[in-house]
């Protein structure tokens, strides 16, 4: 079961040297992690435009689903996998 | 729930072919009911043997005329018909309220009649003579004899009137073991639904009910999973009768007007009780109840009467849930002023749901309860409190289109 | 299995689809009455585990190495449980198995989403009807408890999971303990989500207040190539009414891929109810009360 946050929080997050998430820092944690899946998100580019790298993150305790908003350059946490 | 289900199929055809045989000229072998092959409509109605060579219900007019040319068209006596039908609805209504049957001739339930027999076997005898005086009272009215059958749902009745047969009293066990044996063409699936069904290979009934439910929604889409439903038995669908809708309204005098709500409940539970019970008696429910309270002023300067709009969760008759609801809204919104009068009107009145449902599935049997429960709760906490969760699209790329979280009082 | 050719080729089909949990027969030649609801994602059933003969009330959790453990073969009436564990441990879609498999014995259940992260389409994807779901959304804890209690009260719904955020406040203590007072006097299921990081005394008054306690452990990650599908997860039965407790059982808790959801899912079709036609309307026939 993910568990959807309705309101993505901001996180943030580390990159290693290739550009890609290494550590996820919130609620005043932080945990090492390595990308095990990501896809790109473009949508309703002629409403309310949406663009997203989505990233499936895997730590030693957490398995999460972060996206970097590509508008504005921010990271949020949209699911945490329970 | 009891239903029987009476079924004259082609009647249109079968009230063209009696008044032709009552007026010395038999129908030809090929007759297409509908219209003139030149008009611009549908065929309504046609002969078995036209209906061997491919003219179809629906089919545009000139169709049929390529189909069978040598047909006689007969121009369709729609009036006629719809009287006919309606006329042998009120010879059934004697025998219950509980009585649904679609009088307009181009609708596709046209010549069906479905009867909710619960309770009648102490006004009418067993089923079996329940269907023989059913069976006679419409014979005077309607041409030839009507396939007759009983079920514990709709679609168990209108199988069992195809076959002639009963099926055992009991629950959707009862009515799935039923249906189980019975070919799957008697399912009432569309054409691509149908399709898929004997590519997979499904004979009878049983085989397709036997399937999981995710399994059968993920090959056969909603459709599919109400056609899975009504083979395992589950066939929630109430009766829709045609009697007119009706109000009932009580009210009464309070002298010396009455502040406090202690004493305003007493009186709300003796209006409640009377149109309860007035509604029971008919196997009647509300589904709307409105309060009305008049406040005591000076002719001038009486405040206006409080008025409370409380839609029920179903139609019932449950005097108690009545007033547990209409209290908890003045407990919520009481009134400003001692109270001259009080008004209590029903509406909205059908035959009492619920218990029927319960025979069905076992969550249903509940729902008519935790429906209740939820308005009470809406009141008290808000609508927005309690919930129900809905797909949107579960296709859809950003995760929160995919769902909702709506209202449960809403459903 | 049926001898019909025909429908052994469509079942493997569907098998071969959907796994070998899609399709379920009859065990006595008549239906079920509701659908199976071995959920396409748990673990198979192994075949030295011999599932327990299950009472009428008990309802198991869906992964039948649990269940031999807990001593009755799942949750029975009444019982209150908590689950606790990390995030990512697993301890969610326990719950959401346990709920799917009650709904297929034909209960009415709630889940009250203090955290507010529930996902109806993940929770279809564990076989659960969202039909027979009710969603608590408070606005706060507090009123979350007592929205919770009034609703066990009314005994429509047999199984409440209550979804507990981290950072509840410990005030709260008292609140949960009636909570668990009225679900077993109502003899309703409660199955409450533990997080790690609980204030002491809510940690406190849960051990002391449910008949049944998992902790949850994370074990490795289930890859497929590089992508995480799933976690095995060590569920130690700290606390256990029904039978001795200290036992364990790995599981594998497996996650619906992304972008799996069009291929996995139907849309759901609500069942709404027949409005009933009304015709015209008549003048509300009096009545008067005697004075």
């Amino acid at each position: 079961m993910t568990r959807l946050l309705g309101h993505h929080p901001l996180i943030g997050v580390e990159l290693d040297s290739a550009g890609e998430p290494c550590r996820l820092r919130w609620e005043g944690g932080s945990e090492r992690v390595e990308v095990c899946n990501r896809w790109r998100v473009d949508e309703a580019w002629w409403r309310r435009p949406v663009s997203r790298d989505y990233y499936k993150l895997a730590g030693e305790r957490l398995l999460a689903l972060v996206y970097r908003d590509l508008l504005d350059g921010s990271w949020h946490l949209e699911r945490i996998y329970d | 729930m009891r239903l029987l289900h009476l079924d004259w199929p082609h009647l249109p055809f079968r009230i063209e072919a009696a008044r032709a045989v009552a007026a010395g000229r038999p129908l030809p072998e090929l007759v297409v009911i509908g219209g003139q092959p030149w008009q611009q409509a549908a065929v309504l109605d046609c002969s078995p043997a036209a209906r061997r060579l491919g003219v179809l219900r629906g089919q545009p007019l000139g169709t049929a005329h390529r189909l069978v040319p040598e047909a006689a068209f007969l121009d369709a006596d729609r009036q006629a018909y719809r009287a006919k039908l309606t006329a042998a609805l009120e010879a059934l209504a004697r025998f219950t309220p509980a009585l649904e049957g679609e009088t307009d001739p181009d609708a596709a339930g046209f010549g069906r009649i479905l009867l909710g027999i619960e309770g009648l076997g102490r006004l009418w005898g067993d089923e079996p003579a329940l269907i023989a005086r059913v069976v006679e009272a419409v014979r005077p009215l309607l041409p030839a004899v009507p396939r007759v059958g009983i079920g514990n749902t709709r679609f168990g009745a209108a199988v069992a009137a195809v076959r002639g047969e009963v099926v055992p009293a009991g629950g959707a066990r009862t009515e799935a073991a039923y249906l189980a044996p019975l070919p799957i063409r008697l399912l009432p699936a569309e054409a691509p639904t149908r399709e898929r069904l004997r590519v997979f290979g499904f004979s009878t009934i049983g085989e397709f009910g036997a399937l999981s439910r995710s399994a059968v929604l993920a090959r056969f889409g909603p459709a599919g999973a109400e056609l899975h439903d009504l083979a395992r038995g589950l066939d929630g669908r109430p009766l829709r009768p045609r009697r007119p809708v009706e109000r009932l309204r009580a009210e009464a005098e309070l002298e010396p007007p009455v502040e406090e709500l202690e004493p305003l409940r007493f009186v709300l539970r003796s209006l409640s009780g009377a149109l309860c019970e007035q509604l029971a008696a008919r196997g009647a429910g509300a589904a709307h109840a409105c309060l009305v309270l008049e406040l005591e002023g000076s002719s001038r300067a009486a405040p206006a009467p409080i008025r409370i709009d409380q839609p029920l969760p179903e139609p019932a008759a449950a005097a108690d849930l009545l007033e547990r609801l209409l209290l908890a809204r003045l407990t919520a919104q009481p009134p400003t002023a001692p109270v001259s009068r009080l008004a209590l009107e029903l509406s909205a009145t059908a035959p009492a749901a619920g218990r029927q449902l319960g025979l069905f599935a076992p969550q249903l049997a509940r729902a008519g309860q935790l429906d209740w429960q939820l308005a009470a709760l809406a009141i008290r906490f808000g609508a927005d409190r309690l919930l129900r969760a809905r797909l949107r699209d579960p296709e859809a790329v950003l995760a929160d289109q995919r769902s909702e979280l709506v209202p449960a009082s809403d459903e | 299995m049926p001898q019909n050719p025909h429908l052994s080729s469509a079942l493997a089909r569907l098998e071969t689809r959907w796994g070998s949990a899609a399709v379920r027969l009859g065990t006595d030649g008549a239906l079920a009455l509701a659908a199976a609801a071995e959920p396409a994602l748990s673990a198979p059933v192994g075949r030295d585990q011999a599932a327990p003969a299950l009472a009428d009330d008990i309802v198991p959790t869906g992964f039948p190495r649990l269940d031999a453990l807990l001593g009755v073969g799942g949750l029975p009436r009444g019982v209150s449980a908590s689950f606790r564990g990390p995030r990512s441990c697993g301890k969610t879609a326990l719950a959401l198995h346990c709920l799917a498999q009650a709904q297929a014995r034909g209960t009415i259940c709630a889940y009250l989403d203090l955290c507010r992260d529930f996902d109806p389409l993940e929770a279809v994807s564990r076989g659960v009807d969202l039909r027979w779901l009710l969603v608590l959304r408070p606005a706060d804890p507090a009123e979350g408890f007592a929205l919770a209690a009034a609703l066990l009260a009314g005994r429509a719904v047999d199984l409440l999971v209550v979804d507990l955020p981290a950072r509840l406040p410990a005030r709260q203590e008292a609140a949960l303990r009636r909570l668990a007072g009225h679900a077993r006097r109502a003899r309703v299921r409660l199955i409450v989500l533990e997080p790690v990081g609980l204030a002491a005394a809510l940690h406190g008054a849960l051990a002391e207040s449910v008949g049944l306690r998992l902790e949850l452990e994370q074990r490795a990650w289930l890859r497929a190539g590089r992508d995480v599908v799933g976690r095995c997860v060590a569920v130690n039965v700290a606390k256990n009414r029904f039978a001795p407790p200290g036992r364990q059982a790995e599981l594998e808790i497996r996650y619906l891929a992304d972008g799996e959801h069009a291929g996995a899912l139907e849309r759901f079709a609500e069942r709404g109810r027949i409005a009933v036609a009304g015709e015209a309307e008549q003048a509300p026939t009096l009545l008067r009360l005697p004075a």
